[in-house]
Protein backbone atom coordinates (compact mmCIF):
# COMPACT_ATOMS: atom_id res chain seq x y z
CA UNK A 1 0.00 0.00 0.00
CA UNK A 2 1.38 3.39 -1.04
CA UNK A 3 -1.38 5.65 0.84
CA UNK A 4 -0.63 7.85 3.84
CA UNK A 5 -2.89 6.25 5.91
CA UNK A 6 -2.27 2.96 7.42
CA UNK A 7 -6.23 2.19 7.14
CA UNK A 8 -7.25 3.17 4.11
CA UNK A 9 -6.42 1.11 1.40
CA UNK A 10 -5.18 2.19 -2.02
CA UNK A 11 -7.69 1.91 -4.90
CA UNK A 12 -5.63 -0.72 -6.65
CA UNK A 13 -4.98 -3.15 -3.31
CA UNK A 14 -5.94 -6.57 -3.18
CA UNK A 15 -8.52 -6.48 -0.30
CA UNK A 16 -10.91 -4.90 -3.42
CA UNK A 17 -10.85 -8.20 -5.29
CA UNK A 18 -14.73 -9.92 -5.68
CA UNK A 19 -16.20 -11.40 -2.30
CA UNK A 20 -15.99 -15.37 -2.76
CA UNK A 21 -20.08 -15.76 -2.09
CA UNK A 22 -19.82 -13.62 -5.30
CA UNK A 23 -17.72 -14.92 -7.58
CA UNK A 24 -19.69 -16.59 -11.14
CA UNK A 25 -19.52 -19.89 -9.56
CA UNK A 26 -21.23 -19.05 -6.11
CA UNK A 27 -23.51 -17.41 -8.26
CA UNK A 28 -24.41 -20.02 -9.96
CA UNK A 29 -25.12 -21.75 -7.26
CA UNK A 30 -27.36 -19.91 -5.89
CA UNK A 31 -29.97 -20.37 -8.46
CA UNK A 32 -28.52 -17.46 -11.24
CA UNK A 33 -28.74 -20.25 -14.09
CA UNK A 34 -27.48 -18.06 -16.84
CA UNK A 35 -23.45 -17.93 -16.79
CA UNK A 36 -23.57 -14.65 -18.49
CA UNK A 37 -25.36 -12.84 -16.03
CA UNK A 38 -23.55 -14.51 -12.89
CA UNK A 39 -20.63 -13.61 -14.23
CA UNK A 40 -22.02 -9.99 -14.57
CA UNK A 41 -23.22 -9.77 -11.40
CA UNK A 42 -19.87 -11.44 -10.26
CA UNK A 43 -18.42 -8.42 -11.87
CA UNK A 44 -20.93 -5.76 -10.74
CA UNK A 45 -20.93 -6.50 -7.06
CA UNK A 46 -17.30 -4.45 -6.88
CA UNK A 47 -19.45 -1.45 -8.31
CA UNK A 48 -22.05 -1.62 -6.33
CA UNK A 49 -20.08 -1.82 -3.12
CA UNK A 50 -17.96 0.79 -3.75
CA UNK A 51 -20.95 3.03 -5.12
CA UNK A 52 -22.05 2.08 -1.78
CA UNK A 53 -19.19 3.09 0.28
CA UNK A 54 -18.70 6.04 -1.43
CA UNK A 55 -22.40 7.31 -0.81
CA UNK A 56 -21.65 6.71 3.27
CA UNK A 57 -18.47 8.25 3.00
CA UNK A 58 -19.12 11.26 1.28
CA UNK A 59 -22.66 11.29 3.45
CA UNK A 60 -20.48 10.87 6.31
CA UNK A 61 -18.45 13.89 5.40
CA UNK A 62 -20.95 16.33 5.05
CA UNK A 63 -22.56 14.81 8.45
CA UNK A 64 -19.18 15.51 9.97
CA UNK A 65 -19.12 19.31 9.01
CA UNK A 66 -22.95 19.81 9.77
CA UNK A 67 -22.26 18.40 13.52
CA UNK A 68 -18.73 20.05 13.91
CA UNK A 69 -17.26 16.58 14.11
CA UNK A 70 -14.90 16.69 11.44
CA UNK A 71 -11.32 15.91 11.75
CA UNK A 72 -9.36 17.71 8.99
CA UNK A 73 -6.91 15.01 8.34
CA UNK A 74 -9.36 12.19 8.45
CA UNK A 75 -11.47 13.79 6.16
CA UNK A 76 -9.03 14.62 3.50
CA UNK A 77 -8.15 10.71 4.01
CA UNK A 78 -11.69 9.89 3.81
CA UNK A 79 -12.23 11.95 0.33
CA UNK A 80 -9.31 11.27 -1.04
CA UNK A 81 -10.29 7.48 -0.74
CA UNK A 82 -13.59 8.53 -1.94
CA UNK A 83 -12.02 10.13 -5.24
CA UNK A 84 -9.40 7.11 -5.68
CA UNK A 85 -12.56 4.45 -5.28
CA UNK A 86 -14.59 6.19 -7.94
CA UNK A 87 -12.04 6.70 -10.42
CA UNK A 88 -11.04 3.00 -10.13
CA UNK A 89 -14.52 2.12 -10.81
CA UNK A 90 -15.18 3.98 -13.62
CA UNK A 91 -12.31 1.97 -15.13
CA UNK A 92 -13.72 -1.19 -13.80
CA UNK A 93 -17.61 0.06 -15.07
CA UNK A 94 -16.09 -0.56 -18.31
CA UNK A 95 -13.57 -3.39 -18.06
CA UNK A 96 -16.21 -6.48 -18.27
CA UNK A 97 -18.87 -7.79 -20.86
CA UNK A 98 -22.54 -6.74 -20.28
CA UNK A 99 -25.24 -8.98 -21.56
CA UNK A 100 -27.86 -7.72 -23.33
CA UNK A 101 -30.35 -8.26 -20.11
CA UNK A 102 -28.22 -6.18 -17.79
CA UNK A 103 -27.59 -3.50 -19.99
CA UNK A 104 -30.38 -1.34 -18.06
CA UNK A 105 -28.65 -2.50 -14.64
CA UNK A 106 -25.50 -1.40 -16.03
CA UNK A 107 -26.50 1.99 -17.18
CA UNK A 108 -28.12 2.98 -14.20
CA UNK A 109 -24.42 1.89 -11.99
CA UNK A 110 -22.86 4.39 -14.72
CA UNK A 111 -25.42 6.64 -14.08
CA UNK A 112 -24.93 6.50 -10.24
CA UNK A 113 -20.68 6.91 -10.47
CA UNK A 114 -21.08 9.98 -12.79
CA UNK A 115 -23.70 11.54 -9.80
CA UNK A 116 -20.84 10.60 -7.70
CA UNK A 117 -18.15 12.23 -9.05
CA UNK A 118 -20.21 15.63 -9.40
CA UNK A 119 -20.94 15.25 -5.72
CA UNK A 120 -17.18 14.72 -4.80
CA UNK A 121 -16.06 17.91 -7.00
CA UNK A 122 -18.30 19.75 -5.24
CA UNK A 123 -16.99 18.28 -1.59
CA UNK A 124 -13.88 19.30 -3.06
CA UNK A 125 -14.81 22.41 -2.21
CA UNK A 126 -15.80 22.17 1.41
CA UNK A 127 -15.69 26.06 2.64
CA UNK A 128 -19.11 26.02 0.01
CA UNK A 129 -20.71 23.14 2.07
CA UNK A 130 -20.65 24.01 5.72
CA UNK A 131 -23.60 26.72 6.23
CA UNK A 132 -26.16 24.53 6.56
CA UNK A 133 -28.56 27.05 4.28
CA UNK A 134 -25.89 26.69 1.44
CA UNK A 135 -27.66 25.60 -2.26
CA UNK A 136 -24.55 24.27 -2.63
CA UNK A 137 -24.75 22.19 0.28
CA UNK A 138 -28.30 21.51 -0.94
CA UNK A 139 -27.58 20.29 -4.14
CA UNK A 140 -25.17 18.10 -2.90
CA UNK A 141 -27.54 16.14 -0.51
CA UNK A 142 -30.15 15.92 -3.03
CA UNK A 143 -27.42 14.11 -5.53
CA UNK A 144 -26.54 11.69 -2.56
CA UNK A 145 -29.87 11.14 -2.00
CA UNK A 146 -30.58 10.39 -5.38
CA UNK A 147 -27.28 7.84 -5.43
CA UNK A 148 -28.86 5.87 -2.54
CA UNK A 149 -32.43 5.99 -4.09
CA UNK A 150 -30.59 4.37 -6.94
CA UNK A 151 -28.63 1.78 -5.35
CA UNK A 152 -31.82 0.67 -3.71
CA UNK A 153 -33.64 0.73 -7.41
CA UNK A 154 -30.35 -1.39 -8.54
CA UNK A 155 -29.76 -3.72 -5.59
CA UNK A 156 -29.70 -7.38 -6.11
CA UNK A 157 -29.69 -8.96 -2.57
CA UNK A 158 -29.52 -12.99 -3.70
CA UNK A 159 -25.79 -11.70 -5.37
CA UNK A 160 -24.72 -9.41 -2.60
CA UNK A 161 -25.77 -5.98 -4.14
CA UNK A 162 -27.56 -4.78 -1.16
CA UNK A 163 -27.52 -1.25 -0.08
CA UNK A 164 -27.25 -2.47 3.74
CA UNK A 165 -24.95 -5.19 4.84
CA UNK A 166 -27.35 -7.90 7.13
CA UNK A 167 -24.55 -10.14 7.26
CA UNK A 168 -23.56 -9.49 11.20
CA UNK A 169 -26.12 -7.21 12.34
CA UNK A 170 -28.29 -7.05 15.33
CA UNK A 171 -30.21 -9.33 13.50
CA UNK A 172 -27.74 -12.31 12.17
CA UNK A 173 -29.27 -15.40 12.14
CA UNK A 174 -30.43 -17.41 9.92
CA UNK A 175 -33.76 -19.22 10.88
CA UNK A 176 -33.88 -22.71 11.39
CA UNK A 177 -34.33 -24.57 8.43
CA UNK A 178 -34.15 -21.31 6.18
CA UNK A 179 -31.98 -20.60 3.42
CA UNK A 180 -32.42 -17.00 2.98
CA UNK A 181 -30.14 -16.54 -0.11
CA UNK A 182 -31.42 -19.06 -2.22
CA UNK A 183 -35.43 -18.90 -1.22
CA UNK B 1 -40.02 -3.59 54.84
CA UNK B 2 -41.99 -3.24 51.37
CA UNK B 3 -42.85 -5.66 49.40
CA UNK B 4 -41.83 -5.47 46.01
CA UNK B 5 -45.32 -4.32 44.58
CA UNK B 6 -45.64 -1.84 47.30
CA UNK B 7 -42.41 -0.66 46.82
CA UNK B 8 -43.36 -0.01 43.58
CA UNK B 9 -46.28 2.08 44.03
CA UNK B 10 -44.14 3.85 46.70
CA UNK B 11 -41.63 4.95 44.08
CA UNK B 12 -44.13 5.37 41.14
CA UNK B 13 -45.83 8.01 43.59
CA UNK B 14 -42.60 9.87 43.63
CA UNK B 15 -41.47 9.11 40.22
CA UNK B 16 -40.98 12.24 37.80
CA UNK B 17 -41.16 9.53 34.62
CA UNK B 18 -42.82 6.78 33.15
CA UNK B 19 -41.05 4.62 31.82
CA UNK B 20 -42.58 2.03 28.87
CA UNK B 21 -40.50 -0.67 26.48
CA UNK B 22 -42.75 -0.76 23.47
CA UNK B 23 -41.71 -3.84 20.75
CA UNK B 24 -42.38 -2.88 16.94
CA UNK B 25 -41.58 -5.96 15.53
CA UNK B 26 -40.16 -9.34 16.74
CA UNK B 27 -37.70 -12.41 15.23
CA UNK B 28 -39.58 -15.38 16.73
CA UNK B 29 -36.72 -17.15 16.34
CA UNK B 30 -32.86 -16.24 16.87
CA UNK B 31 -30.24 -17.97 17.31
CA UNK B 32 -29.08 -17.75 21.10
CA UNK B 33 -25.26 -17.34 20.41
CA UNK B 34 -26.07 -14.10 18.74
CA UNK B 35 -27.88 -12.46 22.42
CA UNK B 36 -25.11 -14.62 24.46
CA UNK B 37 -21.52 -14.31 24.00
CA UNK B 38 -20.30 -18.03 23.37
CA UNK B 39 -23.80 -19.46 23.22
CA UNK B 40 -23.12 -21.80 20.16
CA UNK B 41 -25.53 -24.32 19.50
CA UNK B 42 -27.74 -23.52 22.48
CA UNK B 43 -31.28 -22.81 20.42
CA UNK B 44 -33.24 -20.24 19.43
CA UNK B 45 -34.73 -17.50 21.24
CA UNK B 46 -37.36 -15.03 20.70
CA UNK B 47 -35.92 -11.67 19.82
CA UNK B 48 -38.37 -8.45 20.01
CA UNK B 49 -37.18 -5.11 18.54
CA UNK B 50 -38.13 -2.54 20.87
CA UNK B 51 -37.59 0.91 21.59
CA UNK B 52 -38.03 2.86 25.08
CA UNK B 53 -40.51 6.16 25.50
CA UNK B 54 -39.45 8.01 28.95
CA UNK B 55 -42.58 10.40 29.35
CA UNK B 56 -43.07 13.11 31.53
CA UNK B 57 -45.88 15.52 32.23
CA UNK B 58 -45.81 17.45 29.02
CA UNK B 59 -42.88 15.92 27.52
CA UNK B 60 -41.61 12.93 26.39
CA UNK B 61 -38.38 11.14 24.76
CA UNK B 62 -37.33 8.12 23.37
CA UNK B 63 -34.40 5.74 23.24
CA UNK B 64 -33.31 4.81 19.45
CA UNK B 65 -35.90 4.75 16.93
CA UNK B 66 -36.28 1.42 15.25
CA UNK B 67 -36.04 0.94 11.68
CA UNK B 68 -38.47 2.07 8.79
CA UNK B 69 -39.62 -0.89 7.13
CA UNK B 70 -40.45 0.90 4.06
CA UNK B 71 -36.58 0.49 2.03
CA UNK B 72 -35.56 -2.89 3.79
CA UNK B 73 -38.90 -4.70 5.07
CA UNK B 74 -39.47 -7.29 2.35
CA UNK B 75 -35.61 -7.85 1.89
CA UNK B 76 -35.30 -7.94 6.22
CA UNK B 77 -38.75 -9.79 6.07
CA UNK B 78 -36.99 -12.29 3.40
CA UNK B 79 -34.01 -12.96 5.49
CA UNK B 80 -34.16 -12.98 9.04
CA UNK B 81 -38.61 -13.64 9.33
CA UNK B 82 -39.08 -10.10 10.92
CA UNK B 83 -42.65 -10.33 11.77
CA UNK B 84 -45.33 -7.76 13.23
CA UNK B 85 -43.54 -4.38 12.37
CA UNK B 86 -45.67 -1.89 12.97
CA UNK B 87 -44.70 2.02 12.91
CA UNK B 88 -44.43 4.15 15.56
CA UNK B 89 -47.48 6.09 15.41
CA UNK B 90 -49.21 2.45 15.81
CA UNK B 91 -46.76 1.59 18.60
CA UNK B 92 -47.11 4.75 20.77
CA UNK B 93 -50.48 5.07 20.31
CA UNK B 94 -50.80 2.08 22.53
CA UNK B 95 -49.54 4.57 25.27
CA UNK B 96 -51.40 7.33 24.30
CA UNK B 97 -48.70 9.28 22.43
CA UNK B 98 -48.06 10.67 18.51
CA UNK B 99 -44.58 10.66 17.14
CA UNK B 100 -45.17 14.09 16.80
CA UNK B 101 -45.13 14.42 20.56
CA UNK B 102 -41.58 13.33 21.05
CA UNK B 103 -39.30 16.45 22.05
CA UNK B 104 -35.80 14.35 22.44
CA UNK B 105 -34.36 10.88 21.32
CA UNK B 106 -31.55 9.40 22.74
CA UNK B 107 -29.89 7.22 19.92
CA UNK B 108 -27.43 4.66 21.61
CA UNK B 109 -25.76 3.28 18.61
CA UNK B 110 -25.70 3.83 14.65
CA UNK B 111 -27.03 0.53 13.52
CA UNK B 112 -30.22 0.95 11.62
CA UNK B 113 -32.40 -1.02 13.85
CA UNK B 114 -31.93 1.75 16.53
CA UNK B 115 -31.28 4.50 13.49
CA UNK B 116 -33.44 3.72 11.30
CA UNK B 117 -36.38 5.73 11.33
CA UNK B 118 -35.68 9.38 12.15
CA UNK B 119 -37.77 10.72 9.99
CA UNK B 120 -40.93 9.14 11.68
CA UNK B 121 -40.10 11.76 14.46
CA UNK B 122 -40.76 15.17 12.54
CA UNK B 123 -40.45 17.23 16.31
CA UNK B 124 -37.72 15.87 17.73
CA UNK B 125 -34.18 16.57 18.45
CA UNK B 126 -31.46 13.72 18.30
CA UNK B 127 -28.70 13.01 20.22
CA UNK B 128 -25.74 10.89 19.52
CA UNK B 129 -22.05 10.57 20.09
CA UNK B 130 -19.88 12.43 17.60
CA UNK B 131 -17.10 9.41 18.54
CA UNK B 132 -19.80 6.96 16.82
CA UNK B 133 -20.56 8.96 13.73
CA UNK B 134 -16.40 9.83 13.32
CA UNK B 135 -15.62 6.09 13.72
CA UNK B 136 -18.55 4.60 10.82
CA UNK B 137 -17.74 7.41 8.61
CA UNK B 138 -14.01 5.64 8.71
CA UNK B 139 -15.37 2.21 8.58
CA UNK B 140 -17.01 3.38 5.42
CA UNK B 141 -14.15 3.73 3.84
CA UNK B 142 -12.80 0.31 4.23
CA UNK B 143 -12.61 -2.14 1.97
CA UNK B 144 -15.27 -4.74 1.17
CA UNK B 145 -13.12 -6.99 2.81
CA UNK B 146 -13.43 -5.77 6.05
CA UNK B 147 -17.13 -4.64 5.73
CA UNK B 148 -17.87 -6.91 8.93
CA UNK B 149 -16.68 -3.83 10.78
CA UNK B 150 -19.78 -1.73 8.68
CA UNK B 151 -22.55 -4.26 9.72
CA UNK B 152 -25.63 -3.02 10.75
CA UNK B 153 -24.89 0.64 8.67
CA UNK B 154 -27.51 1.78 6.43
CA UNK B 155 -25.97 4.89 4.40
CA UNK B 156 -29.03 6.04 4.16
CA UNK B 157 -29.36 7.07 7.83
CA UNK B 158 -26.10 9.14 7.26
CA UNK B 159 -27.71 11.00 4.68
CA UNK B 160 -30.58 11.61 6.54
CA UNK B 161 -28.48 12.55 9.29
CA UNK B 162 -27.22 15.10 7.42
CA UNK B 163 -30.62 16.27 6.90
CA UNK B 164 -31.36 16.49 10.89
CA UNK B 165 -27.86 18.36 11.42
CA UNK B 166 -28.63 20.47 8.98
CA UNK B 167 -31.99 21.55 10.94
CA UNK B 168 -30.13 21.63 14.16
CA UNK B 169 -32.06 18.62 15.16
CA UNK B 170 -28.96 16.02 15.66
CA UNK B 171 -26.86 17.12 18.26
CA UNK B 172 -23.15 15.09 18.11
CA UNK B 173 -22.25 14.70 21.96
CA UNK B 174 -18.89 14.56 23.22
CA UNK B 175 -18.92 12.23 26.00
CA UNK B 176 -21.53 11.45 28.73
CA UNK B 177 -23.72 14.07 29.41
CA UNK B 178 -25.41 14.74 33.08
CA UNK B 179 -28.92 16.00 33.33
CA UNK B 180 -29.35 16.55 29.86
CA UNK B 181 -33.20 16.91 31.14
CA UNK B 182 -33.97 16.86 34.43
CA UNK B 183 -32.79 13.42 36.32
CA UNK B 184 -31.89 11.80 32.53
CA UNK B 185 -27.62 10.92 32.44
CA UNK B 186 -26.45 10.11 28.83
CA UNK B 187 -23.22 7.64 29.63
CA UNK B 188 -20.76 6.30 27.24
CA UNK B 189 -19.06 2.61 26.76
CA UNK B 190 -17.02 3.63 24.38
CA UNK B 191 -15.46 0.39 21.80
CA UNK B 192 -18.13 -2.06 23.43
CA UNK B 193 -20.67 -3.09 20.92
CA UNK B 194 -19.95 -0.47 18.75
CA UNK B 195 -17.65 2.91 19.19
CA UNK B 196 -19.33 4.91 21.51
CA UNK B 197 -22.54 3.07 22.66
CA UNK B 198 -24.74 4.93 24.83
CA UNK B 199 -26.82 3.96 27.74
CA UNK B 200 -29.42 5.93 29.82
CA UNK B 201 -29.84 6.61 33.40
CA UNK B 202 -33.27 7.80 34.50
CA UNK B 203 -32.62 9.12 38.29
CA UNK B 204 -36.36 9.64 38.24
CA UNK B 205 -36.38 10.96 41.78
CA UNK B 206 -34.95 13.60 40.22
CA UNK B 207 -32.54 13.38 42.89
CA UNK B 208 -28.62 13.67 42.33
CA UNK B 209 -28.05 10.65 44.84
CA UNK B 210 -30.77 8.83 43.78
CA UNK B 211 -32.46 5.43 45.18
CA UNK B 212 -34.77 4.99 42.08
CA UNK B 213 -32.47 4.69 39.02
CA UNK B 214 -33.61 3.10 35.73
CA UNK B 215 -31.24 2.14 33.32
CA UNK B 216 -32.04 1.67 29.68
CA UNK B 217 -28.84 -0.08 28.27
CA UNK B 218 -29.76 -0.32 24.57
CA UNK B 219 -27.34 -3.11 23.26
CA UNK B 220 -24.91 -2.82 25.75
CA UNK B 221 -27.16 -5.62 27.36
CA UNK B 222 -29.81 -7.50 24.93
CA UNK B 223 -31.55 -9.87 27.93
CA UNK B 224 -31.16 -11.23 31.33
CA UNK B 225 -28.54 -13.32 30.90
CA UNK B 226 -25.89 -10.62 30.23
CA UNK B 227 -25.96 -9.30 33.26
CA UNK B 228 -26.67 -12.48 35.32
CA UNK B 229 -25.69 -15.22 32.80
CA UNK B 230 -24.03 -18.52 33.93
CA UNK B 231 -21.47 -20.67 33.06
CA UNK B 232 -21.82 -23.98 32.73
CA UNK B 233 -18.45 -25.56 32.33
CA UNK B 234 -17.24 -23.37 35.56
CA UNK B 235 -20.17 -24.11 37.19
CA UNK B 236 -20.63 -20.48 37.85
CA UNK B 237 -23.98 -18.66 38.18
CA UNK B 238 -24.48 -14.64 38.61
CA UNK B 239 -21.86 -13.33 36.17
CA UNK B 240 -21.91 -10.81 33.25
CA UNK B 241 -22.40 -12.65 29.93
CA UNK B 242 -21.76 -10.06 26.77
CA UNK B 243 -24.17 -9.36 24.02
CA UNK B 244 -23.11 -12.10 21.12
CA UNK B 245 -21.91 -8.75 18.81
CA UNK B 246 -19.24 -6.20 19.66
CA UNK B 247 -17.48 -3.93 17.55
CA UNK B 248 -15.20 -3.15 20.21
CA UNK B 249 -14.16 -5.56 23.27
CA UNK B 250 -16.46 -7.89 25.44
CA UNK B 251 -13.92 -6.34 28.01
CA UNK B 252 -15.37 -3.18 27.40
CA UNK B 253 -19.34 -4.67 27.08
CA UNK B 254 -18.47 -6.45 30.92
CA UNK B 255 -16.97 -3.07 32.41
CA UNK B 256 -20.38 -1.04 30.98
CA UNK B 257 -22.55 -3.84 32.72
CA UNK B 258 -20.56 -3.30 35.49
CA UNK B 259 -20.90 0.29 35.22
CA UNK B 260 -24.70 -0.08 34.86
CA UNK B 261 -24.95 -2.05 38.16
CA UNK B 262 -23.25 0.25 39.79
CA UNK B 263 -25.18 3.08 38.77
CA UNK B 264 -28.43 1.33 40.04
CA UNK B 265 -26.73 -0.36 43.21
CA UNK B 266 -26.99 -3.71 41.85
CA UNK B 267 -30.32 -4.29 41.79
CA UNK B 268 -30.14 -6.12 38.19
CA UNK B 269 -33.48 -5.36 37.85
CA UNK B 270 -33.58 -1.87 37.38
CA UNK B 271 -31.40 -2.75 34.40
CA UNK B 272 -33.56 -2.89 31.10
CA UNK B 273 -32.74 -5.01 28.22
CA UNK B 274 -34.61 -3.55 24.98
CA UNK B 275 -34.18 -7.30 23.46
CA UNK B 276 -35.10 -9.14 26.13
CA UNK B 277 -39.01 -10.84 25.91
CA UNK B 278 -39.00 -11.94 29.43
CA UNK B 279 -39.75 -8.79 30.90
CA UNK B 280 -43.18 -9.37 31.58
CA UNK B 281 -41.86 -11.53 33.83
CA UNK B 282 -40.53 -8.64 36.13
CA UNK B 283 -43.06 -5.97 34.72
CA UNK B 284 -46.61 -5.29 34.22
CA UNK B 285 -47.70 -5.43 30.36
CA UNK B 286 -49.71 -6.83 28.11
CA UNK B 287 -49.87 -7.69 24.56
CA UNK B 288 -51.33 -5.95 21.70
CA UNK B 289 -53.92 -6.68 19.03
CA UNK B 290 -50.87 -6.00 17.25
CA UNK B 291 -49.27 -9.21 18.89
CA UNK B 292 -46.71 -6.68 19.67
CA UNK B 293 -46.16 -6.22 24.03
CA UNK B 294 -46.25 -3.10 25.85
CA UNK B 295 -44.44 -3.42 29.20
CA UNK B 296 -44.22 -0.67 31.87
CA UNK B 297 -41.22 -0.02 33.88
CA UNK B 298 -42.61 2.49 36.26
CA UNK B 299 -45.44 5.36 36.38
CA UNK B 300 -45.16 8.61 37.08
CA UNK B 301 -46.94 10.56 39.45
CA UNK B 302 -50.34 10.84 38.33
CA UNK B 303 -50.26 9.12 34.96
CA UNK B 304 -52.84 6.53 34.03
CA UNK B 305 -51.47 3.00 33.47
CA UNK B 306 -51.08 2.03 30.05
CA UNK B 307 -50.82 -1.64 30.11
CA UNK B 308 -54.11 -2.23 32.25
Amino acid sequence: MSRASPTIHAAACSVWDVPAESTPEALSAKGYRVDAHAAYLAAARPIYDGLKRCVGQLGGVLLLMQTKGLDRTRADDVLRSARDQLRELEERSLAFPVPSGAQPHHDELRRLLGLLGTVYRRLERTADLIDPASAELNDAVAALFACHGGLLAAAEPRAGLSPVDFTAACCTCRQPGRDAVAS
Amino acid sequence: MLSPVEKNAFEDAMSLYSIYVLEYGYVPEYDKGGVIYGAHNEGYIKLPYCYAVIKGRDWAAMVDVGYNDRDYGKYLGDLFNVQQWRPPHVVLGEIGLKPEDIRAVFITHAHFDHFGNVEAFPNATFYIQKRELQEWVWAMSLPDRMRWIMCGIDTGDILRGVQLAREKRLIALDGPVENIFPGIDLHVAYDSHTWACMWVAVRNDGQQSSKDVWVLAGDLVYQFENIYGSNKQLKIDDLYVPVGLATGSQINLIMATEAMMKTVEYESRRIIPIHEARLEQAFPSRITKDKLRVTEICKAKGDTAAVA
